[in-house]
């Protein structure tokens, strides 16, 4: 889902780049407040698992494979505040390290994976809970998915595609992605559950209420 | 004598309910070599974190040079005991060898020329100059471990805790350690060293601390490491050379606890 | 399992050609600069140019045109089908049609034009990319970012990531291979259950591991005195910018100017 350099027109990728900036600037006074001093060794650490973690591959059918992106499972953790600084860190790896993603696409790409992700999760989770299973399976299924829509919808805007083939070409792919991702979202949920990590906050270094 | 650190009647509890430590009381004295000691889970580790006032004692006291560890004088603990941990990649966490070592000297809030100085003079006893801009991830284990030492010794802490320093070190990288705490043991720093080595210890230590199930089991020279109930009741073992001479001596001859002593015991024996 | 990793190879302060001597602040406002522009073109023709001027710079630079050629491959090889496949859905006059079995796929004229653009901007961007990095060190780059008003802690948190990815990696690769050694194989659909359960396995272990070592570090920063206030690099004294600074600086922005101009000048000519 990482658009390259030149997919996008200019309008297009400078709104998503203002909007990205907007929610960072944001992110950064809220992670600072939750986190303190922590900051470094909480959310670099997340970064640093989430960049590995979105080198698993697994399969989709007929030989076609996803990639995990790792935005509802991080905001499970971290909140999505903290997801959308972890994950924008990621993204910028990518992008000037592997060309994963363009440069001036960064905005478009941060605005997808790391604002819509994480705050669509959210959204789910605000609803039912964090100990619900399906519940956990549709917020990572839906962050895939919102991400993959709002990507359309910006290479519609640039009138690189048209707009009724983009949407339901990358809405149907990712819905499957989607799926992977859910899955391996829930299966690590239980995971942690099983070994006795409930809460899962006591190691995330968050500063205590006072 | 000074004592530098005493250690009075320590309990600590872990969140999960598991007691730790149970009633520690010992004290060490400055400048001596002490080899801290105990199967896996004895509680070394934890130890080591309430003498760098990581952990705050539940219960009982610690103190540093005379002063109690508390809240409010953890801040000063660490400027006077320094702890490397035994995984270097806990420690080492700059972007460069250079940024990591100058970590500690900047947070002492010591002026730029100052933090220069003190990283080539750490780097230096480590035999590791030249390193300087290199990431760290790009070094090999023995190495992050000489810059995770490098980064306590720009403190210039007076004690010196090492947490299972030669672990997975390979036998030259081990005996170039060895050098640096003989170095360290010469400059007065008083050294606590966490190890299950038994042969290390043996041959190593002035003072012997051993640890079992939280609680201490012995405290005293290393010659406790050749007593066959202490050793296998802290589930430990005797020292290599010593198991050779065990039960081939005759009267009035002590086994050895190293290597020197072993070639003593067979130069006498073999005029 | 994992994608192929391009190697992160820029640490060193690379020397070599006037081009590694500039300071990296210019460089990153005049390469991002010249991507920006550059990827608006329509033109084929300006296209063109754009690329020119890059290879020119990389030449000067003295680059391993391997290492930027195994770059390139990679991500082209990557956006090369979605770009056929967008000249395949673009509506417009047919130009080609490509039989294979009982489908029949269209090309079209407009669609082949704009599969054509989006290639070439985005060798631009790829090229000017490779051009930043390879004549700037990662620290350097790093430097550049604070003094460009790149949030501090974005900044040391990418540099953070990069310190402990290769070790997460690792043990996540160990991890895997443990697996494999007992037999495990990655399966065909989303369907496998064994797969999937495995996956989810290795990712919730890592995850522990990596929330386990936050702890850890953080408690070893205390340990070294870390109080609180920011991580801050060494402070560099602020180089003023000189001359050559500017010069290229001005030189790659203007360049991306002109073949806007020139692309306008065009269309311009087109209406007359």
């Amino acid at each position: 889902m990482h658009i390259p350099d030149g997919f996008l027109d200019a309008k297009t990728w400078l709104g998503a780049t203002a909007l990205s900036g907007a929610a960072l600037y944001y992110a950064l006074k809220k992670t600072q407040e939750r986190w303190e001093d922590r900051q470094l060794p909480a959310l670099g650490t997340m970064a640093a698992f989430i960049f590995a973690a979105q080198m698993v591959n697994f399969p989709v059918g007929g030989g076609t494979s996803g990639h995990l992106l790792g935005a509802a499972l991080a905001t499970f953790f971290l909140g999505p505040w903290g997801a959308n600084v972890v994950l924008t860190t990621v993204l910028i790896i990518q992008a000037l390290l592997f060309a994963d993603g363009g440069i001036t696409a960064l905005g478009a790409n941060v605005l997808n994976m790391a604002v819509i992700g994480p705050w669509v999760a959210q959204g789910v989770y605000s609803l039912v809970g964090y100990r619900n299973l399906g519940g956990t399976f549709l917020a990572a299924w839906l962050s895939i998915v919102a991400a993959a829509l709002a990507c359309s919808l910006e290479l519609a805007f640039s009138g690189i595609v048209p707009l009724r083939l983009v949407v339901p070409a990358m809405l149907g792919w990712h819905s499957l992605i989607g799926i992977g991702e859910g899955l391996i979202t829930c299966g690590v949920v239980i995971f942690l559950k099983r070994i006795g990590m409930v809460p899962f906050e006591t190691l995330s270094l968050e500063v205590q209420k006072r | 004598m000074e004592q530098v650190i005493v250690v009075d009647d320590l309990h600590f509890k872990y969140p999960d309910g598991t007691w730790a430590l149970r009633g520690l009381s010992f004290t060490v004295t400055r400048g001596k070599k002490v080899a801290l000691m105990g199967h896996n889970g004895a509680g070394k580790s934890t130890l080591l974190w309430h003498l760098n006032g990581l952990f705050l004692p539940q219960q009982g006291e610690v103190r540093i040079e005379g002063r109690l560890i508390t809240s409010s004088t953890e801040k000063w603990v660490r400027t006077r005991v320094g702890l490397v941990f035994q995984d270097p990649d806990d420690q080492v966490f700059s972007a460069t060898v250079k940024e990591d070592v100058a970590f500690g000297p900047r947070n002492l809030g010591l002026p730029p020329g100052e933090v220069e100085k003190r990283v080539r003079s750490a780097l230096a006893a480590v035999g590791m100059l030249g390193y300087q801009n290199h990431p760290p991830q790009s070094l090999s284990y023995g190495q992050k471990k000489r810059i995770a030492i490098a980064g306590v010794l720009a403190m210039e802490p007076e004690i010196i805790l090492l947490d299972e320093p030669l672990a997975f070190l390979d036998p030259a990288a081990q005996e170039n350690l060895c050098l640096l705490l003989e170095e360290l043991h010469r400059q007065g720093k008083s050294l606590l060293v966490a190890t299950h080595d038994v042969d290390f210890a043996a041959s190593w230590a002035e003072e012997v601390l051993i640890l079992k199930e939280g609680k201490l089991l012995a405290h005293g020279d290393p010659e406790l490491l050749l007593n066959e109930d202490m050793v296998r009741e802290a589930g430990l073992r005797l020292p290599i050379v010593a198991q050779i001479f065990r039960g081939l001596l005759p009267e009035g001859f002590t086994l050895p606890r190293d290597v020197q002593g072993a070639r003593r015991i067979l130069q006498a024996f073999l005029k | 399992m994992c994608k192929p990793a391009a190697e992160i190879e820029f640490w060193q302060r690379k020397e070599g050609s006037c081009l590694h001597r500039l300071d990296p602040r210019v460089k990153v406002v005049a390469l991002i600069g010249f991507v920006a522009l550059v990827t608006t073109l329509t033109s084929l023709f300006s296209l063109f140019l754009g690329i020119s001027f890059l290879i020119f710079l990389i030449s000067i630079a003295r680059l391993d045109t391997r290492k930027v050629i195994k770059r390139l491959s990679w991500t082209v090889a990557v956006s090369g089908p979605l770009v056929v496949l967008l000249s395949l859905v673009t509506p417009g006059t047919p130009w080609y049609k490509l039989q294979v079995g009982p489908l029949v796929f269209t090309f079209t004229l407009e669609g082949v034009r704009l599969a054509v653009v989006l290639l070439l901007r985005l060798l631009n961007a790829l090229l000017a990319l490779c051009l930043l990095t390879g004549t700037t060190s990662f620290s350097e780059l790093m430097l550049a970012f604070r003094r460009l008003y790149v949030p501090s802690l974005v900044v040391v948190l990418v540099e953070f990531t990069i310190r402990y990815a290769a070790v997460f990696v690792q043990e996540l690769r160990r991890m895997f291979l443990a697996r494999r050694a007992r037999g495990f194989r990655v399966g065909r659909s989303l369907l496998d259950r064994a797969t999937f359960l495995t996956l989810s396995q290795l990712v919730g272990a890592l995850l522990l591991r990596s929330l386990t070592r936050s702890e850890r570090i953080y408690f070893a920063m205390l340990a070294r005195g870390f109080n609180g206030s920011p991580v801050r690099p060494e402070v560099y004294p602020v180089a003023r910018l000189n001359k050559e600074d500017l010069l290229w600086g001005g030189l790659i922005l203007a360049w991306a100017l002109i073949l806007h101009l020139l692309e306008m000048g065009v269309w311009e000519w087109n209406k007359l």
